[in-house]
Order: structure tokens, then sequence, then C-alpha cells
């Protein structure tokens, strides 16, 4: 079982008899400390996408899937291409089926893809990314707790909260499942 | 309205706050829907006694004024094949509804609304009234989110708050003096006075009692609520005061008084007389709204801070009933220093300072006035909810 708050895109889970593939996962803190988190679910029988909201605490049947590292090639049309490095399969994913993933997703690569019935139907980030700060406004100079945020855009053009000591060109680390900046990398 | 009936679950986790806005809700939605069988299932009636009196918390199901309340820790098996379960299940602030009532709410088909905490950040009404899927197919689940906006689900607006504003209006000296005289204070008038009430969480007040030593008015303090009596007397006393008896302090211009707890619909009352209100939590937040008095609001703290969050969301949207950009940055940053405090501490961790909240009295009034007849008019939760359930309805029948 997995909280509805550890879930990120790429997760397969069980409601009833229908299995649905996250597409998207927005966590928002409540009152008195709690939580809810917003999923974009996507019916694997039906294809049908629908936006659906949970206490963060709650528990949820997850399912693991087949899943292979293919790496990202390239993206046209709305359609990403990934490859199978063994087998040189490719396959095609649309925007929907990328989901979150579309934030951390740069080309080269290495990510899992995840199948149902022998279809790809949508990848699973790690919980950690690294990726480069294409730009952020510079320090400014004295504050330095790390407590005090500013907006950075990374290389794949996500947006993100970084600690004002951040600067541009520099490599760090994210959690997928929150979108916040981790540490430097 | 189709549904015949709502249970309505409530668990006190501290204070008076969930219980509150949960009694409230039940008492407003039965005032609109009198037809409508209303539940209120509570896990400690004994907070719920403190707003509501004539509530006995030993007995386990009693109705009152065509509400049937339930202590929601003696649900059995026995109790619940008695009970039943409504057509609508509510769980406010995402309370759990106990397991075995769940099992019996299964058999039927049931519609479970989890009614939220307010917010005013913007996330807020990409939530309201998005269903929740569940493994039983018998049971659809939605949450509903309260706000301050057309977009959010609204706020519970008490159906008596016109007659009583315009009441206590008329008759301000004669409630101030009710009160009053319990000190032994008769006023023939009120306007070399200033007149304020407190209900907080545990802070200090030294810097609030020397801004307000300044004024050039006497105050009247009405002090509510164990937490802020306690933290007023320990400002007191740093500031050497010496009490007139255990309920009533002066220092210079002001006289602090220390006030029994009042019911719900007597507090709401009182939020209408004084010239300004500080509030804490939700449900007296709401109140001091919609009383289109001045206020300070003490949210509920939270890890890291959080509440700070919660503070700056609502600013953003008061700021749209402010026509003077200075007394609103002057009031924003009194309510963001307000509610600077990590935890709850007796002493003065804050720097906030009050001269301007106190010389922009009648500015930040208009402003107050204003968002509370925005809400009034559009933003009335059981109105909204009562929407909301019939879309559902029409959505189960197509």
């Amino acid at each position: 079982m997995k909280e509805a708050q550890e879930l990120r895109a790429g997760n397969t889970v069980k409601v009833g008899n229908d299995l649905f593939l996250v597409q998207k996962m927005v966590y928002n803190k409540g009152a008195r400390n709690a939580s809810m988190v917003k999923l974009k679910l996507k019916n694997l029988d039906t294809n049908a996408s629908t936006e659906s909201v949970y206490k963060a605490a709650d528990k949820f049947n997850d399912i693991v899937l087949e899943r292979r590292p293919m790496q990202y090639l390239y993206a046209g049309n709305d359609q990403y291409t990934f490859m199978d490095q063994e087998t040189y399969e490719q396959i095609d994913l649309n925007k929907d089926d990328l989901g979150d993933a579309l934030n951390y997703l740069k080309e080269q690569m290495v990510i899992e893809v995840v199948r149902h019935e022998g279809k790809a139907v949508g990848v699973e980030t790690p919980i950690n990314v690294e990726l480069k700060i294409e730009y952020t406004e510079p320090a400014v100079k004295g504050d330095t707790s790390g407590k005090v945020l500013k907006n950075a855009k990374l290389e794949t053009g996500f947006e993100i909260q970084v600690p004002l000591y951040c600067t541009t060109g520099e490599l760090i680390r994210i959690d997928t499942r929150t979108g916040e900046f981790v540490a430097r990398a | 309205m189709h549904f015949k009936s709502i249970d309505i679950f409530c668990r006190v986790i501290d204070n008076f706050g969930d219980v509150g806005i949960a009694y409230r809700f039940a008492k407003e939605f039965k005032l609109a829907h009198s037809l409508c069988a209303i539940r209120l299932f509570v896990s400690d009636l004994e907070p719920l006694k403190s707003i509501y009196p004539i509530l006995n918390p030993l007995q386990t199901v009693q109705e009152h004024d065509g509400i049937v309340y339930v202590n929601s820790t003696k649900l059995d098996n026995v109790l619940i094949a008695e009970l039943g379960t409504a057509d609508v299940l509510i769980e406010t602030m995402g309370c759990e509804i106990p397991e075995a009532f769940m099992h019996k709410a299964q058999q039927c088909n049931t519609l479970i609304v989890n009614l939220e905490y307010l917010s005013a950040e913007k996330w807020v009404k990409e939530y309201h009234m998005k269903p929740s899927l569940l493994p039983q197919p018998t049971l659809k689940k939605y949450f509903y989110m309260p706000g301050f906006t057309l977009e959010s689900g609204g706020v519970i607006i008490d159906s008596q708050v016109e007659q009583m504003r315009q009441d206590l209006s008329d008759n301000r000296i004669k409630h101030l003096n009710s009160h009053l005289k319990n000190f032994g204070i008769a006023l023939t008038d009120t306007k070399d006075s200033l007149f304020g009430s407190i209900f907080t969480y545990v802070r200090g007040f030294d810097t609030f009692l020397s801004d307000m030593g300044k004024i050039d008015k006497n105050v009247y303090l009405f002090i509510f609520g164990q937490k802020s009596m306690e933290s007023m007397v320990k400002s007191l006393n740093r500031a050497q005061v010496v009490s007139l008896s255990d309920d009533h302090y002066t220092l210079k211009n002001i006289n602090v008084l220390m006030m029994p707890f009042l019911p719900q619909n007597l507090y709401d009352q009182f939020l209408f007389i004084t010239d300004f209100n500080i509030v804490r939590g939700e449900d007296s937040f709401v109140r001091a709204i919609l009383s289109g008095k001045p206020f300070i609001w003490n949210a509920y703290l939270q890890d890291n801070i959080y509440h700070r969050v919660k503070v700056k969301a609502f600013l953003e949207e008061f700021k749209n009933y402010f026509d003077d950009t200075t007394v609103f940055k002057h009031y924003s940053e009194l309510l963001l220093e307000f509610n600077q405090a990590a935890a709850e501490q007796p002493i003065q961790t804050t720097q906030e300072r009050y001269g301007h909240f106190f010389s922009d009295l009648n500015k930040i009034n208009l402003a107050t006035g204003e968002m509370s007849y925005f809400i009034r008019s559009n933003c009335d939760l059981v109105k909204k909810f009562t929407g909301f359930l019939n879309q559902i309805q029409m959505e189960i029948i197509q």
C-alpha cells in the first residue's frame, strides 16, 4: 500500500477493479498540518483520464507493472520518442502519457517506461533528478539562510523555487514527488 | 433537495474550532432544509457543550432543535444498526468516519463529502467539488473546499446575521453594559471609549498593551478563552500591573476584562459590538470578517511557520477591499508579524506594533465591511453546498 502523497507520475494503482496510471500529482498543505493531493489518473482499460483529490494519507493499492529502462531521444508533434538501449526498439508516448515526468525529461535521459499488456503507457521518474538551472536572478547579498526562496527556470523549462544562494548554470537535485529543491548536486 | 438525510462527522482535535464549525454547519443546514434529517457525530461532546450548553455530554444520542447529536466513540454494531446511515455522509475537516459505520454505508448508495478547512490559497478552487475515487462502487466521494471567492465553496453565514447586525448596532450601549456591569462598569455613551475582544492562541501582548496605552481613549479589552487570558495575565505581570480583582486589571487607560466562556451564539454577537476583534483559528476568524469590524487574525500554528502562507493568501484576497494601499501595507505588515511565531509561547517573540492599526481603524473598518458584504452576497456555504448536492444528484440520475 502507498499513501496518496507518496505517489508520483508513472505509478500504477488499483481502485476497485480498475487499474489507473498516475499522470500528475500535486501536493498541497491544508490547515492544521493536514495535506491533500490532486491526482490525474488514466484508466488503463478505457484510456480515460480523470482528476481526483485525496487526503495525503489516503491509502492506495499500488501495482508494479512491467517496466523497462529506455532512453528519451526527441520530441515532435506532441509525441515523445524513447528507445530501448538493448533492442533499439523505439516507442512513442504523448504529453498526457508523460504527465509530470515532462517537467524533468531531457534528451538522452534514461527513464523507466511502464508497460501494460505489452503496450507502453507511461514513464516513472526517479524520486530525485539532477537538472541544471537555466536562469535565476542573482542572489541578494547578505541573505544566506536558505529559508528565503526565489524562482528558477530549469533546463527542461520547468520552474521551481530554490534558495537564494543558487545560481544560473548550477546543477541541483529535485524531488519529483513534490517538485521541490532538495540540494545542490 | 433530493437528499433526505445527512450525517456529519467531526473529530475533536484540540480547542473548539473543528466542532464549532461542524455544529454551525449542522445548525445552518437544518435552518435552510427543515425537512432534511441532520445528525452530528462528535468524538467528544464536552467542547461542544461549551459552545452549545443545552447538550448533555454524557448522553450517547440526543436531539435538540431538530438535530440529533451522537457521541461517535460509542458507535458499535448495535447502535449503528439502530441508527442506520444517511444519504450523505460529511467528513468535516478530513476526519475519518468510523470503519463500522462506513461498512454499513457501503450497503447503500451513499455520497461522502469531505468538507475541508477554509483557506484563501489559490489552489483551493482546483480541489473544490472534485471527486475522490473509492474502491467501493456503491460509494461516491467528493471534496468540498470553503473559501472567500466565487470559485470556492464559501463560508458558513449565519441566517440571522443581518438581523443581529441591526439589533446590535441599534442597542450597542445596552449590550456593552450588559457585559460591563459584571465588572462594576456602567457607561452612558461610547464616544470616548474603544472596545476590543481578544481570543487567541498563547502569545505575548507586551507591544499591544504598550501601543494601546498611547491611545487617547478609555480602552475596554474583553478577553476570551484560557489561552488568551493566561497570555494576557503574563504580559500584564511583565508590565507590573496589579489586578483590581481576579478578572479585572487596569493599566493606564486600559481595562482588561476576563470574560466567561460564551456559547457560540453569544460570542458571535459580541464581535458586532466591539470596535475591533483579535480572533484565532477558522470559525471566529470568519465571524470577525462577517461582523465587518477591524480584526487581527491569529492563524492556527503549523509546522515550519506554514500558517504564514495561509495568512499571506488571505491578505492577497483582503487587499481587494482596501482603497488605500498604505493602510493595507501597514495592516499586512502587522498581520504577518503577528503570525510570525513558530510556537505558542506566553512571551513576546514577535515584533509587531499596533500604532497604524489603531490610527487606521476607520479605513480597515470600511475594507472589512466591504469584504463582509461580498461574502454575504456571494459566498454562502450552505446555499452553495445545496447547489453542489443538487448537481451531484443530477449526475447520478444521468
